[in-house]
């Protein structure tokens, strides 16, 4: 049989072909593929006849592809259900992962360096003490109108920072190993500490350390060298000279606050003055030359304002008065 | 190619036998028996109203569910019209879902749809429903019947002269003839696609002249 003479009605006629166009059998299908790859002449005869087979026989599917459409329908509900896989290659989704990741992290790490160095302040107002237990064990006793602050992590390295305006009592707690205690001023001078126990102010006019124990190294802000303390030691930098002021002193004098008291021995009235303005949020005037260098002596408690002046005026045989809100002493 | 491999008619024994298989879980008797009624079922699924590819997609989801309740399944006495109660029920399910089809009675779909109509209402385009329905309204009955059995129920010239009892040249000279008709009408169709399409074919007819001058 020589197919490449078939017309169309042949075609239409032949058992095989007819298998072929409704895929009914494999090896006709197969056959019929293969015949047309060759480029038969009368492959325009060979089309005519699947159309008008596929016509007459009311445009069904292939027998074929609709049995390898149930195949697979029933091999795919053979196999457990297919996780479909995102729509993304994985080598970008594991750049994605690992760039979140890393970012997560670096929030993280960010968050968290942020928080511990975030400041924490301890502040007392005009005639408030207030003592504060740090994360070493040491204490601080914060005299009037002061403001302690350290970094969250500020005890963690091999070194305790403080930073301290006003004026405290420090207890510093002796560490093993060894850890300095510092404690930054922004004005004079820092103070390093071993474990021992001071006055330190740091006043507008006054930048004093009293050394009650142990040891405690003095470094200044300017190119001055620094100066160890030894216990009953005062060292001061003057307000308007700016000269280190070394001496020898009765350590407890300087932190009587802490036992709420003024205590003044042979003090001029300038430091009396500067340190009931400090104590009380006053203002006070001397009126008159010369008595800004009287000196004082005295241990006066600390209640108001108006007894400790009256007291001090007392004391320097002076008068005190009131005008709104400032105080003047004077001699008459 | 030697003498025709088309089963002509299902044997009911032969799909009882493929039944007990599909029962069995033998996979090799669901895929005979899907080939032994698939154009039984696709055209029941025509007659019913319904396009070749949703009767299509119905059969296979009948396949798959009988394969999957495998020996669960009962014994069937006669298994095509199991399969075409099966069939109509899926496809009725299938259509109140879509709740636009008004149920008809089985015999009101028979009655009501011909060869004609169903293979008319098979094509898409309307120059071509109008070329068919015109090209079988001048066939005569008997050559409408071969055709129907040739090409719809996919039988074999042997097994349409068993059917018939004509004799297979008569089957084959009544079907050839049959066929002229149809492809004056349907090819007329073609000649004026040729008509409006021919440049595009320049390559082909190129093609074909270095072809038959090698």
């Amino acid at each position: 049989m020589n197919y490449e003479n078939y017309t169309v009605d042949d075609f239409l006629m032949d058992d095989q072909f007819l298998a072929y166009c409704q895929g009914s059998d494999s090896a006709a299908v197969l056959f019929w593929e293969t015949w047309q790859l060759g480029k038969p002449p009368n492959i325009f005869a060979f089309q005519e006849a699947e159309r008008l087979c596929r016509l007459l026989n009311g445009q069904k599917p292939r027998l074929n592809e609709s049995l390898r459409e149930l195949d697979d329908l029933i091999r795919s509900r053979d196999r457990p259900v297919p996780i479909i896989p995102l729509p993304v290659s994985r080598g970008f989704q594991r750049w994605v992962v690992a760039a979140s990741v890393l970012l997560a992290i670096g929030l993280c790490w960010a968050g968290y360096q942020y928080w511990n160095n975030q400041y924490i302040s301890y502040e007392t107002g005009y005639n408030q003490q207030r003592t504060v237990s740090l994360p070493d064990g040491s204490r601080v006793v914060l005299n009037s109108h002061s403001v302690l602050r350290h970094r969250r992590n500020g005890f963690s390295g091999n070194e305790r920072v403080v930073e301290l305006t006003g004026e405290g009592y420090f207890s510093v707690r002796h560490l093993v190993p060894l850890t300095p205690f510092r404690v930054v001023t922004n004005d004079a001078f820092d103070v390093q500490v071993l474990g021992t126990e001071f006055t330190l102010s740091n006043r507008p006019t006054l930048h004093r350390v009293v050394l009650n124990s142990g040891r405690i190294r003095v470094s200044f802000h300017d190119n001055r060298p620094a100066v160890v303390m030894q216990p009953g030691q005062l060292v001061e930098v003057d307000d308007s000279t700016r000269r280190l002021r070394q001496r020898a002193v009765r350590a407890d004098q300087y932190n009587a606050w802490l036992r709420n008291q003024f205590l003044f021995d042979n003090t001029s009235l300038t430091d009396v003055i500067h340190q009931i303005e400090e104590q009380f949020g006053v203002t006070v005037q001397i009126d008159g030359d010369k008595l800004a260098e009287q000196t004082v002596t005295g241990i006066l408690p600390i209640s108001k304002p108006e007894t400790v002046l009256e007291a001090v005026a007392a004391l320097a045989q002076l008068k005190v008065r009131k005008t709104k809100n400032v105080f003047i002493l004077s001699k008459n | 190619m030697v003498s025709s491999p088309i089963q002509a008619t299902n044997s009911p024994e032969k799909l009882q036998v493929l039944w007990a298989g599909v029962r069995r879980q033998h996979y090799q008797s669901l895929t005979e028996l899907y080939q032994q009624m698939y154009t039984d079922l696709l055209n029941f699924g025509l007659f019913f109203g319904h396009d070749s590819v949703a009767a299509k997609d119905a059969v296979n989801q009948i396949f798959l569910e009988i394969w999957e309740r495998g020996n669960s399944l009962p014994a069937v006495d006669n298994v095509r019209s199991y399969l075409i109660t099966y069939l109509r029920r899926k496809l009725l399910r299938e259509f109140e879902h879509g709740n636009r089809f008004v149920e008809l009675t089985d015999s009101e779909i028979m009655s009501q749809r011909s060869y004609e109509e169903v293979i008319v209402q098979a094509q898409q385009e309307e120059r071509i429903k109008k070329r068919l329905q015109a090209a079988l309204a001048e066939l005569t009955p008997r050559q409408k019947e071969l055709i129907e059995m040739r090409f719809f129920r996919n039988l074999s010239n042997e097994a349409i002269s068993q059917e018939t009892g004509m004799h297979i040249n008569t089957v084959y000279n009544t079907t050839s003839s049959a066929l002229k008709t149809l492809r004056q009408q349907l090819g007329q169709e073609d000649y004026y696609n040729l008509l409006t399409v021919w440049p595009l074919l320049f390559p082909l007819l190129f093609q074909a002249d270095s072809l038959t001058y090698s």
